[in-house]
């Protein structure tokens, strides 16, 4: 049922998922090695979605969505190239908002405890208009 | 590739633009001190941003004092040089010196700048040899990328962006982090492509090697824009979400509105202008 050839490729492919797991630059070097190894005419959807994630590991989002493309010609059918395919394609910032809550509005929130305060105690002698 | 780190004014607070001014004078100075007064001739804003980043990133508090300066008259407000600036100087020193070498390298001018630089170098070679060592390093891997001719923007751009990494674990020692190192894995990847976009025309002219120009071969940038200007925005926008998913994740010991702003809103709106063939801008904003 499965030719030799065809096993050998899939314990390639294995053993790439297992230095994904944990993607230091020597696992990536060796997922590429391997990866390479293998005949371009004998290149089929799973190279290139396991190409993929190892330019996605190396932060190449381009050259990933490239691979993802191929995989997808390859085999129409696959959910899993599909939905990666559409995951990686909405990495894009559509607003630009702040990245976290500020150090400055933590320091708002104080200085508004603060105002509540001396507004309590009358300190501020009316300033605040009763805040 | 040096001078396309810009904050976006407009959204800048002025505390933040007067912390910008006073860090950039900063380095200025530091650059003065640690490789002498002619290497302030390099003085780029890229490295200021650096500045900026890695003062807050390592908890190293900026002091700001009137003090006089040898281009300007009155007095002004300057962040006091402390050993980060300096060494920051020297990296400044250090990247403007291998970029005139590069030119030269490529057939262009540049002998009689470097002649400025030279000296600055020495020096910086001298105080930070472990600094010199990484910038070099990756300078040598990054023209063999450029002469193996790679098709990918993103391998050719692999040197600078891990150049940029590794600068960060070498300041932020034991404050470096996986989230850290991608941000500026991204800044440096970002740098490199930006330049090679804006030097497309150029570059093609001259013959060149440039990766869009080898990947694309569109007839000039224009042309590359209007066939391929949905890959290229993938390329920056798929960039920046991935500096805003890092920098979520780092924790500032100050205020971080100013490097959010240059991250977050001078950065995509620079390149949207590359992107558009436009000069660059040039803001003299005095307050």
């Amino acid at each position: 049922m499965f030719s030799r050839e065809k096993l050998v490729e899939d314990e390639r492919y294995a053993e790439v998922g297992k230095l994904l797991a944990e993607p230091d630059e020597a696992a990536l070097s060796r997922a590429q090695e391997l990866l390479g190894g293998v005949k371009k005419r004998k290149r089929d959807a799973e190279w290139h979605y396991m190409q993929a994630a190892v330019c996605y590991c190396k932060r190449h989002y381009l050259d990933c969505r490239k691979q993802l493309s191929k995989a997808i010609e390859r085999d129409r059918k696959n959910e899993k190239y599909k939905n990666d395919y559409a995951e990686l394609s909405a990495m894009k910032i559509t607003e630009t908002k702040p990245a976290k809550k500020q150090m400055s509005d933590e320091n708002a929130s104080v200085c508004v405890e603060v105002c509540t305060c001396l507004c309590c105690e009358g300190i501020c002698g009316g300033l605040c208009d009763g805040f | 590739m040096l001078g396309y780190v810009k904050y976006d004014f407009p959204n800048l607070c002025i505390k933040d633009f007067l912390l910008y001014k006073a860090m950039y004078c900063g380095l200025c100075k530091g650059i003065g001190k640690s490789c002498g007064q002619r290497a302030r001739m390099g003085l780029t804003y890229d490295v200021t941003f650096l500045s900026v980043l890695l003062h807050n990133m390592t908890g190293t508090d900026v002091k700001i004092e009137k003090q006089g300066c040898i281009g300007h008259v009155k007095k002004r407000s300057i962040a006091t040089v402390d050993a980060l600036t300096e060494e920051l100087g020297a990296l400044n020193t250090v990247l403007v010196y291998y970029k005139l070498t590069d030119d030269i390298a490529d057939g262009g001018k540049g002998r009689a700048k470097r002649v400025f630089f030279k000296r600055g170098f020495k020096r910086a070679k001298k105080r930070y040899p472990e600094l010199v060592k990484i910038v070099g390093d990756y300078m040598t891997e990054q023209e063999k990328t450029e002469k193996n001719r790679s098709a990918s923007p993103e391998m050719a751009a692999d040197p600078s962006a891990c150049m940029m990494r590794t600068l960060s674990e070498y300041f932020l020692k034991d404050k470096a982090s996986a989230a850290t190192g991608n941000l500026f894995y991204e800044f440096g990847k970002w740098v490199y492509l930006i330049d090679a976009l804006d030097d497309y025309d150029k570059d093609k002219k001259k013959g060149q090697y440039n990766p869009f120009v080898f990947a694309y071969g569109s007839g000039s940038r224009k042309e590359l824009m209007e066939q391929y200007g949905e890959e290229i925005s993938f390329l920056f926008d798929t960039s920046f979400y991935a500096m805003r998913e890092n920098l979520e994740q780092i924790s500032f010991p100050f205020n971080r509105d100013l490097s959010d702003n240059v991250i977050l809103r001078g950065l995509p709106l620079e390149t949207a202008r590359v992107m558009r063939g436009e000069p660059p801008k040039i803001e003299n904003i005095k307050l």
